[in-house]
């Protein structure tokens, strides 16, 4: 039960930047908000599998958009965080900070 | 795309004066709405201004390479997300075209394909190889 709950570190960053993005997060825009937020390149295949991994768990819905000359007239698929999603992201933070509280892992040594 | 250029009527005057469709009938099929996109109802003069659009923003300059971009499109072919993903990348590409040029936006685009397609080749095919030599090497020792 709980363990369906807690996300992968991948997938705990790919929602939290459709949370941030809000109203405007397709494949594009989630890819380069995680790698402005991880300084590291990402796939857009690595984005997509994920966000499917993430529909398919009913953590987040899709939908078409419009498709825009820039893209060749292809369609943009839009994602929104469902409240299942909330709750695994929710109960996922919560598990780090319960495990990582007073380990002394701040970069300064200190506790958290 | 396909949908707007076949929908587009042959009503404008060409040099020989000869018209698939006489102007009035092209202003009747232009004045009422006749696709729905989505939630969305376009007239037909709307549709094409939208090609005449596409049309011109498909400078050859601003597109993808279309060998790297059919080679995309077969990789991810079993993708559900496929013409999303197609597309997206074509964003970043004008966007990194317009950035850094010409050049840059083509090898970015190529590195991203060969990514795509280094992670749709089944990896125990990549592995095969090692894992034969690997039960060879273990029959070996224990014969």
């Amino acid at each position: 039960m709980a363990d369906n709950k807690l996300l992968g570190s991948f997938e705990e960053i790919v929602l939290l930047a459709i949370l941030r993005l809000t109203t405007d997060a397709y494949g594009a825009q989630i890819r380069k908000t995680v790698e402005e937020a991880t300084g590291r390149s990402v796939s857009i295949g690595a984005i997509y599998a994920t966000l499917d991994r993430l529909e398919r768990k009913h953590f987040v819905v899709s939908w078409q958009g419009e498709a825009t000359p820039e893209r060749g007239g292809r369609a943009k698929r839009y994602f929104r965080i469902e409240s299942e999603g909330r709750q695994a992201l929710y109960e996922t933070q919560e598990t780090r900070r319960r495990l990582g509280h007073g380990l002394g892992l701040d970069p300064v040594g200190g506790t958290i | 795309m396909t949908m707007f250029i076949a929908w587009r009527p042959h009503c404008d005057n060409d040099q020989n004066g000869a018209n698939e469709f006489p102007a009035s009938q092209a202003d009747d099929l232009l004045s009422e709405p006749h696709v729905i996109f989505g939630a969305a109802r376009f007239d037909a003069k709307t549709i094409l201004v939208i090609a005449d659009s596409v049309v011109e923003s498909r400078d050859p300059s601003w597109v993808p390479p279309q060998f790297a971009e059919m080679i995309l499109v077969l990789a991810l072919s079993p993708n559900k997300f496929r013409d999303n993903q197609v597309g997206d990348l074509a964003e970043d590409f004008v966007r990194y075209r317009a950035k850094y040029g010409i050049r840059f936006a083509q090898l970015w685009y190529w590195r991203e394909v060969l990514r795509e397609v280094w992670s749709a080749i089944p990896k125990p095919i990549l592995w095969g190889g090692s894992v034969l030599a690997l039960i060879e090497e273990i029959i070996r020792r224990h014969m």
